[in-house]
């Protein structure tokens, strides 16, 4: 009785809470007008506590956190292959997101959750494929738009 | 940060598993549960196709910063200039001298290849120095080899490479990760004799993607006093003959024909689900259907000695040369073992290389097959041997030519 209790109490804070969230949906294409292995958008902005919604339009694409380039006590999260995720953004920060399969290919974006002007100085410090640490860069430069 | 799909619960089971302790990772898992208080059974779902814990090693790098440097005092360095399959890079067979420092170099291509010019159907592969399977590379126990591992910018995935015949780092695959552009170079001694499959293991279901595609290969430690019978002598062979057996799971469309992509990559999902079906589309010798038959066929005299070379990185197989023996033969590719005599047919296990050396009595045409003759006939598992030489009537004569019976 009293386990049933607090299951519906907890559902029922965590749904309370999602409803005044947002959820963006962020598409994993192969291909969009000359760029090919893309997340779109491939930068965004959101509010703490919103979720995205990686929604795989191509099939063998998967999204998951890239260690390192998320803020201290974020937790890492790892969507399945050709299947949607959501991901709900509790932590403010920048978020390193890549596409496992296609990483070497530069499938990769940036999630910054909350009112961060920049992302931290070691953020692209650690080993990227050239592509992917080229799109985080141009990605990054939204970050104060 | 929380996932809608929370499975932090099978993460640490997974963790405990990878380290052995499958009972410590279960009780973790239903304590887990049972602090959540939440059902259980969609998070069984969730095991089924999670992708297999086979993943890079990031810690390889660190536990080697503070290790004590190679003595490399006395080694002298070598260059060996690696060649296409099916031959064999120059070597000698009895290593003269001091053991050395092999300087190898392979550039990976990832390239559209036709599989079978009847049907038209092609793959993007992916290779070391462009052939499927990649060159064989060749020391003697004691030696170094030392690779420098090239993925030009050109390419669009990550590659690196195990090496069977080495020690540590997951076969060196820890500390070979290349991205497009990048280069590396790792340097392990080769200490067991025989020969050993290499291939790329990114991680993941990338593993089998990349080997299926062609990134597998033979790289071959012989004893520094050369090969030996199981009473001790001697054994030399004329010519390595080296055939990669490749097993392909090529996507079909809806009408059953093999599809075609633009780029290297992009047939990665449709390729997960062929290979899950655990049946090859192909089975070829040398990247090809019909690769070492024709002008590809390799040539022979009566009276030489052959090594046949036969690695299959992924799946068993068994070679047999019709017409003809495994003389002496390594069926597990170790040179430390006794070679087994007058084989038939011997067995590949997937995952491996073996060595079968024969000496050619009969001149003629010999086909060298997987005898599963399914393979061999319809999958593309075959070779020839064109051998030049008198026929010796004392071996094999046609008594009576066909004719009409009763005549």
């Amino acid at each position: 009785m009293f386990r049933t209790l607090t299951t519906a109490l907890l559902l029922t804070t965590l749904l309370g809470g999602a409803a005044m969230a947002e959820t963006i949906e962020v598409k994993m294409l192969n291909k969009s007008g000359k760029e090919t292995m893309v997340f779109e958008p491939d930068f965004v902005k959101i509010a703490v506590g919103d979720t995205i919604k990686f929604v795989p339009e191509d099939k063998g694409h998967n999204a998951e956190s890239i260690k390192e380039m998320m803020p201290e006590g974020a937790e890492p999260f790892k969507g399945k292959i050709s299947k949607e995720v959501e991901v709900t953004f509790d932590i403010e920060g920048v978020y390193g997101v890549e596409c496992k399969p296609h990483f070497a290919m530069g499938m990769v974006m940036t999630v910054a959750v909350g009112d961060v002007a920049a992302a931290p100085d070691d953020f692209l410090a650690g080993r990227l494929p050239p592509k992917a640490k080229k799109r985080f860069e141009e990605q990054l430069t939204n970050l104060n738009k | 940060m929380t996932k809608t799909v929370d499975t932090k619960n099978l993460k640490v089971n997974r963790r405990n598993m990878l380290r052995g302790s499958l009972l410590a990772g279960a009780a973790a898992a239903m304590a887990g549960t049972a602090a959540r208080a939440q059902p259980v059974m969609p998070r069984l779902n969730i095991v089924r196709s999670r992708p297999l814990p086979v993943h890079t090693v990031a810690a390889e790098k660190t536990s080697q910063t503070n290790a004590k440097p190679a003595d490399l005092t006395g080694y002298a360095r070598v260059k060996q200039e690696l060649v296409q399959p099916p031959f064999a890079p120059e070597h000698e067979q009895v290593a003269t001298g001091n053991p050395k420092i092999i300087e190898v170099t392979m550039d990976i291509e990832e390239k559209l290849m036709v599989v079978d010019e009847d049907t038209g159907a092609s793959i993007w592969a992916l290779t070391y120095n462009g052939s499927v399977p990649g060159p064989l590379i060749i020391a003697h126990v004691g030696d170094y080899v030392e690779l420098t591992l090239r993925n030009p910018a050109s390419n669009a995935m990550e590659h690196n490479i195990d090496f069977h015949a080495s020690t540590g780092a997951l076969g060196g695959g820890g500390l070979t990760h290349v991205f497009p552009g990048e280069e590396t170079v790792l340097r392990y001694k080769a200490t067991k004799p025989g020969v050993f499959t290499y291939h790329c293991a990114p991680g993941g279901a990338m593993i089998p993607y990349h080997v299926t595609h062609g990134m597998n290969g033979t790289m071959m430690v012989l004893p520094r006093d050369g090969l030996k019978d199981k009473d001790g002598n001697p054994l030399t062979y004329d010519k390595i003959v080296y055939v990669g057996e490749q097993d392909y799971y090529l996507p079909r469309d809806e009408n059953g024909e093999f599809k075609s992509y633009e780029a290297a990559g992009d047939d990665y999902a449709d390729s997960v689900d062929a290979m899950r079906t655990l049946v090859p589309t192909h089975s070829v010798f040398n990247g090809a259907v019909g690769a070492l038959t024709g002008e590809g066929a390799i040539k022979a005299k009566v009276g030489e000695t052959v090594l046949m070379i036969h690695n299959q990185a992924n799946r068993d197989t068994r070679p047999h040369l019709i017409g003809g023996h495994g003389d002496f033969v390594w069926e597990t590719g170790s040179f430390g073992d006794a070679p087994q005599t007058g084989l038939e047919t011997w067995f590949i296990r997937g995952g491996s290389s073996g060595a079968a050396m024969y000496t050619f009595k009969q001149p003629g045409v010999y086909a060298y097959v997987n005898h599963n003759l399914i393979e061999a006939a319809l999958l593309g598992a075959t070779g020839h041997f064109v051998v030049e030489g008198e026929w010796d009537n004392g071996l094999m004569e046609q008594v009576v030519a066909p004719r009409q019976i009763g005549s």
